[in-house]
């Protein structure tokens, strides 16, 4: 008996202590964040990607590289199992991929599907938390590390494709570490960022939507 | 006819010379006032012939590219204005716009919502797939085809955008779905306008420029709207901080600044006009009577103008603009007039002598705009209507009314003789001959204008905006031809516009067709198309295609049901009757596709301006009821075909006419033919001075020719008469004033800036010299050569 009121009494100041975080003003969390991200100039990482989605039948891992400058400049590559490339420069998206050999240059403006879904990319990697608010609502599922749970706000667009947006700071709140997506067929794609370098100059190959090696 | 009834009737004016001033006075005073009342219309439409089909082509053009809307383009003259600021003060127009002239202001685009917009027509393939269409889907339910598709799945997988594409690829593994926004992106882009979406607002390529459109219920050719509209947007403007430069497009300022043009115009050459024919009366005349042959024409063309605007119901200014030229032909009668009374005993012996040429006079430049008025173009109709009264008006005043204050002199012609030595007549008719056919050599370079955009007397500065707002967002397919089908019935129409489209697909391709069919088709359509679609897949292509799906997706690690969501929309296609009203991009992409006009639906396909495909569409007009057909490049020609023929028909009506009465008047041939020289030489000159400066002829210049030959038929049977007759009533004298004051109505038209009245000037400065010239020399000398005087 001692032992089950000491679990519910465990479990009660446990979830105070939870609900304490989740009362946490959520935008105080978001502008430090911010602040700290805004400091950003480049990034340069590593990163393993993780689909787990109905249309396969197992685990699509995927192995990759990301570069970004501040502003609008993003090189998103992909080393296994194939290679892949999107360099975004401003209004232009370059593509490459190693099965066609093709370059594809797109203008970001004529594409709105292309044109939102980059844009919602952009504001995840580049921290940019407070903007999405407009489109999602956000829990703080904990402060330290920060872990921020976006729900598409009820009769948008982006709530007929995403049930949530997950994104892990780093403990030392620098950058993003890890940022999870589920969508509403029940699919999630896990991205899990090592390796980060900030504020390290990127070399001008990294623009280049071919590579080099 | 002076023997008859008139001396009394002359008489009896004389006695009341006091009441005839009265009455004039009166006329002048009401006509005057009249002026304020008349309604005029400016639309370049008016020198198109009316009906024909170049003048509903032209009439849809401008209601197009005019439509009744107006472009705002914001662009910063300070670039530290923040970016925020910039949308936050275009805002701020947008917001502040509240008059019932601008019932709709398009000033910002959700593009979360026009992406929601084109999701709307995704699950409506089936009804918009045509047959085509289906048949190539077939042909991609192949082994090669699928492995293809599912290697192009597993790679947009891959890419960031695949993590929130998998339930799609699930729904849509053929791209049927996706071939729909292809559709819609290909007809934005159709629009020929360089722009992006920033920040909700309309953005220029570059950045620099934020867009607003504002739709108002002002037609563009009503010049007291246009005026009242334009005011409205630069007082709205006006909160704007002068850090924002704004650029306003619309037909509205071509209205505006075609009437400023012209009443600038018109207000220059009747200051010109008034002091030359003072100073011209001044030390010509040196009597002050003689500028009541100045005031006959003035009072006569205002009395014409508002009898013609209650006979027309609208006056063209444009057409209003050639009334110091009229005034100039009808000025000679008072000429005539004033030197016969001088030179008579009275002044009814003064009207008996000169009765006939004035007559003939009359009547040549009556049958000129007799000829005008049998015209298909209501700028000519304007022109012969008023005109013809002008005219009509001024022959009755120089006969009753200017020799009741002249005063009879009494004095003898000092005039040269007529009378031409036999060698230099010879010499003379040589070199005339010569000069002729030189002219007529030289006038075979002149090349026909159609295009009647060139006679636009819009100011500069509008020209040089709509050019920089061309350059800045692009031209909106100014090369493009179009395709036009027209119903009352909306569905009739909508299943017209699905033959044209599918004609002009099979004959030109479908990369080059942009139409509203291809994501919105008639109900009946529609019904057929989802019919096909569920028979297709009936048909044993559902089965086949999963069964492939299972063999090959396997390599790329595709689950066996992965496509499951696929298959079972297949199984439930209807079709809706309902279009989607409520959806954004489809209320847009409809604006520009279909419009209402005189209680009709008229649904346009868009494809580029080529003479190959103009030819392979020409036989549509046969098969498809209500078809029209519009090209820009093939209109020039069908235009310049119809003035041609129009002008051969004014032409032949006049010079009918003229010769009918010169022949009836004169019953000589030799005399006709001598008569029609300074007409010769007059239209030659035209073609050569058109020539020398590099113009090409227009319409202007073809009216006004029309009005030299009625003018110099005048000179040549002026001379003619008095040769003929040994008439000394100061003929030289008078032709060369009568040449004079009509250059002086003429030449002023140099000074103007509306290009409509420029040509006018030019050609008849240089067939009225020619003529007068002719007049001079040439017909003493054929008259010595080829006629026995009288005496």
């Amino acid at each position: 008996m001692s032992r089950r009121v000491l679990l519910i009494c465990c479990s009660l100041i446990l979830f105070s202590a939870v609900r304490i975080y989740a009362a946490e003003d959520p935008s105080a969390l978001l502008q430090e964040l911010e602040k700290t991200f805004s400091s950003i100039r480049t990034v340069q990482t590593r990163f393993r990607q993780e689909k787990n989605l109905r249309i396969f039948s197992r685990t699509l891992i995927m192995e990759g590289r990301l570069a970004l400058e501040n502003p609008r400049r993003l090189a998103w590559r992909i080393d296994s199992p194939i290679r892949y490339a999107l360099v975004l420069n401003g209004d232009y998206a370059q593509q490459w991929d190693e099965d066609s050999n093709k370059i594809q240059k797109t203008k970001t403006a004529n594409d709105p599907v292309f044109k939102e879904v980059l844009g919602q990319i952009e504001k995840w990697f580049s921290g940019e938390f407070a903007s999405l608010l407009n489109d999602y609502d956000l829990v703080v599922k904990n402060s330290q590390p920060p872990e921020l749970e976006f729900t598409p706000k009820t009769g948008g667009l982006i709530g007929k494709v995403i049930q949530h947006v997950t994104i892990s700071v780093r403990s030392d709140r620098a950058y993003v570490e890890q940022i999870l997506i589920e969508d509403t067929g029940g699919d999630t794609t896990r991205i899990v960022f090592y390796d980060t370098v900030l504020n390290a100059p990127v070399s001008a190959e990294k623009w280049e939507v071919v590579p080099n090696d | 006819m002076t023997d008859g009834w008139f001396p009394a009737f002359f008489n009896f004016l004389h006695l009341r010379r006091r009441y005839v001033a009265v009455a004039v006075c009166v006329l002048l005073l009401f006509s005057t006032v009249g002026l304020f009342f008349i309604h005029f219309r400016h639309s370049m439409e008016v020198m198109l012939p009316s009906g024909s089909d170049t003048q509903k082509a032209i009439s849809f053009l401008q209601n197009l590219n005019f439509s009744a809307k107006v472009a705002l383009s914001f662009s910063k003259t300070d670039e530290t204005l923040d970016r925020t600021e910039f949308f936050a003060a275009v805002d701020g127009v947008a917001q502040s716009i509240n008059s019932p002239l601008i019932p709709k202001v398009l000033s910002t685009f959700d593009t979360k919502q026009m992406v929601s917009d084109i999701g709307a027509f995704l699950d409506r393939a089936p009804e918009l797939l045509d047959e085509a269409e289906l048949k190539h889907l077939g042909l991609q339910i192949t082994r090669e085809g699928v492995e293809q598709s599912l290697r192009k799945n597993y790679l947009r997988l891959l890419k960031p955008e695949g993590a929130f594409m998998g339930t799609m690829i699930r729904r849509d593994p053929l791209d049927i779905q996706m071939a729909m926004i292809e559709k819609i992106r290909g007809l934005s882009t159709s629009f020929g306008y360089a722009m992006r979406i920033e920040n909700n607002h309309i953005v220029s390529a570059d950045g620099k420029q934020v867009l607003l459109i504002l739709e108002t219920t002002v037609p563009f050719t009503d010049a007291k709207g246009s005026k009242e509209l334009i005011e409205y947007i630069n007082h709205t403007l006006e909160t704007l901080p002068p850090s924002i430069n704004v650029d306003v497009i619309c037909g509205h300022l071509h209205t505006i600044s075609n009437e400023k043009v012209i009443k600038r115009d018109i207000g220059l050459t009747g200051t010109i006009t008034s002091i030359i024919f003072f100073l011209v009366f001044v030390f010509v005349f040196k009597d002050l009577r003689a500028y009541l042959i100045v005031l006959l024409p003035i009072v006569a063309l205002l009395a014409a103008v508002n009898i013609s605007a209650i006979l027309l119901g609208t006056l063209s200014p444009m057409v209003l603009g050639l009334g110091s030229v009229v005034a100039g032909i009808t000025v000679d009668y008072g000429v005539y007039i004033y030197f016969a009374v001088q030179r008579s005993n009275s002044a009814l012996d003064a009207v008996r002598a000169i009765f006939r040429p004035i007559m003939f006079g009359t009547w040549t430049s009556a049958a000129v705009f007799v000829a005008f008025l049998c015209s298909s173009i209501p700028g000519c109709r304007q022109l012969g209507c008023f005109a013809l009264l002008s005219v009509v008006f001024t022959m009755a005043g120089t006969l009753l009314v200017l020799p009741l204050y002249f005063i009879p002199k009494g004095q003898r012609d000092t005039s040269p003789m007529l009378k031409m030595q036999p060698k230099r007549a010879g010499l003379t008719v040589a070199v005339f001959a010569a000069l002729l056919i030189v002219a007529v050599l030289v006038a075979r370079q002149v090349r026909f204008n159609s295009d009647v955009m060139q006679l636009d007397g819009t100011e500069k500065a509008v020209l040089k905006t709509e050019e920089k707002f061309q350059k800045i967002w692009g031209s909106g397919g100014a090369g493009q031809a179009i395709a036009v089908v027209a119903h009352p019935d909306y569905e009739t129409a909508l299943r017209l516009n699905d033959r044209v489209y599918d004609t002009l697909v099979e004959r030109l391709g479908r990369a080059d067709v942009a139409s509203l069919s291809p994501i919105w088709k008639s109900y009946s359509q529609r019904t057929a198309n989802v019919a096909r679609w569920n028979e297709f897949w009936e048909s044993g292509h559902a089965t086949e295609l999963k069964n492939l799906f299972q063999q090959k997706g396997a390599q790329f690690g595709f689950a066996p049901d992965a496509f499951d969501p696929f298959f079972q929309t297949l199984e439930m296609s209807v079709v809706q009757k309902n279009e989607p009203s409520k959806n954004v991009v489809f209320s847009q992409i409809k604006d520009r596709f279909i419009q209402h006009r005189d209680g009709e639906t008229q649904l346009l396909t868009f494809f580029p301006d080529r003479p190959e495909y103009i030819k392979a569409m020409a036989s549509v007009k046969d098969e498809i009821p209500g078809f029209m057909l519009i090209s820009r490049s093939a209109l020039s020609i069908a235009l310049a075909h119809d003035y041609t023929k129009e002008f051969i028909r004014i032409s032949i009506i006049s010079l009918g006419l003229i010769s009918i009465m010169t022949v009836f008047l004169m019953k000589n041939l030799r005399m006709i033919l001598i008569v029609f020289a300074p007409a010769c030489a007059g239209v030659a000159s035209i073609a050569v001075l058109l020539a020398l400066t590099g113009s090409s002829l227009n319409v202007m210049h073809l009216i006004s020719g029309i009005i030299v030959i009625g003018l110099a038929v005048d000179y040549g049977h002026f001379y003619v008469h008095a040769y003929m007759h040994s008439l000394s009533l100061g003929t030289r004298t008078s032709i060369t004033l009568n040449a004079g004051t009509a250059l002086i109505g003429a030449g002023v038209l140099l000074f103007t800036h509306h290009p409509a009245l420029f040509s006018v000037g030019l050609t008849l400065v240089g067939g009225i010299s020619a003529g007068y010239a002719t007049a001079m020399l040439v017909v003493p000398a054929l008259c010595s050569l080829f006629l026995k005087d009288r005496r």
